[in-house]
Formats: C-alpha cells, structure tokens, sequence
C-alpha cells in the first residue's frame, strides 16, 4: 500500500513538473512575441548612442 | 410592500450589472496599440538608459536613478504602466501570477542588457551591468 501510494505522488509530481515547464516555456515564447521587435530595435538604437562620436572640443 | 418590491428590484438590477461594467473597466488589451506606444517612446528610453538616468529593476520595470524631467518622469511612468498591462494580460492568459510573468522578463531584460546599464540583481542590489567575459 505504502509503495503504490509512493509511486502515485511521483507521478503527480511528475505530472506537476511537466506542466510548469510547458507554462514558462510558453510563456518565454509569448514574451518573446511581444517585446522581440522592441528588443532588437532597442539593441541597434542603444549601440548606435553608446558609439556615438565625442563632440569634437574646439 | 411595493417599497420593498421596488428595493428588491434595484438590487436585483444592480447585481446584474455590475459584473457587466466591472468587465467593460478590464476590457480585451489591445496588445498592437501597446507595442506601438512601446515603439514611440523607445529613443527616449533608450536615451535614457544610456545616460544612466533609469534602470531595469527585478520586477520587470523601469526604475529611476537619477535627475528626470517632468515629462521625461511621465514617459516612464508610461512606459511602465504599458509594461503591467501586458504582464497582466498574459499572466491572465496562463492563468499564472503577475509576479511571475514580470520576474521572468526581468530575467530576459537582465540577459540582454549592455555593459553599463542599471540592473537590478535578483537579490535587490542595483549594479551597472559589466561586459561578459
């Protein structure tokens, strides 16, 4: 009895760990949708600023 | 007695419509109207990360660390305000808490950052983030 009560939680937690993974996988995914474009717009904008010539000092 | 009719019929009513209005507040995000106020207010985001003049804190937010301007202040707070509808919209979407999604953000933009933005670590402490090895 103790045995088969050991084997249903390990497929509960099993069961349990699957769905998260699939939540945050789907999730990442969805957030990657979203903020993808702005990511590498913001990527190329924030390099062009940080490689931005000094202002020549007269 | 019709005083009473009539009570009970107000409250009646009012329990029919209120859910109505209360999901008409919540209402369907437009999710492209936000990416494109998103994109407007990118250069001065940017700007302003590279100044230094704001960070990325851990909760997925833009947090200020230093001198702002009014509306430089107000485009922040904009910004900000686009980001939770967007965690809160998916947090809704994968029935999962806000924190959650926000956090997991946070670790994209924490990812990405460049040598010299203001992060915000895991554990809370703000550093300027340094080039991968």
């Amino acid at each position: 009895m103790l045995v088969l009560g050991s084997g249903c939680n390990t497929i509960k937690t099993e069961h349990t760990v699957h769905i998260t993974m699939d939540v945050n996988v789907k999730l990442d995914r969805e957030l990657d949708d979203f903020f993808g474009d702005l990511d590498d717009m913001s990527e190329t904008m924030e390099e062009d600023l940080r490689t931005e010539p000094e202002p020549e000092s007269e | 007695m019709n005083n009473k009719l009539h009570s009970l019929f107000l409250l009646l009513m009012g329990g029919l419509l209120l859910p109505a209005f209360t999901h008409a507040q919540d209402g369907p995000v437009d999710t492209k109207a936000v990416q494109a106020r998103m994109k407007e207010r990118l250069p001065t985001i940017v700007a302003l990360k590279v100044e230094g003049k704001i960070g990325e804190a851990r909760n997925g937010l833009l947090a200020i660390r230093g001198e702002l301007s009014e509306e430089k202040t107000k485009t922040v707070h904009l910004e900000n305000k686009d980001r939770r509808t967007i965690y809160e919209y998916m947090a809704k979407k994968f029935d999962i808490p806000v924190p959650q999604v926000a956090t997991s953000r946070a670790a994209k933009i924490r990812k990405q950052a460049k040598p010299g933005t203001w992060i915000q670590e895991k554990g809370g402490a703000w550093v300027k983030k340094t080039a991968q090895p």
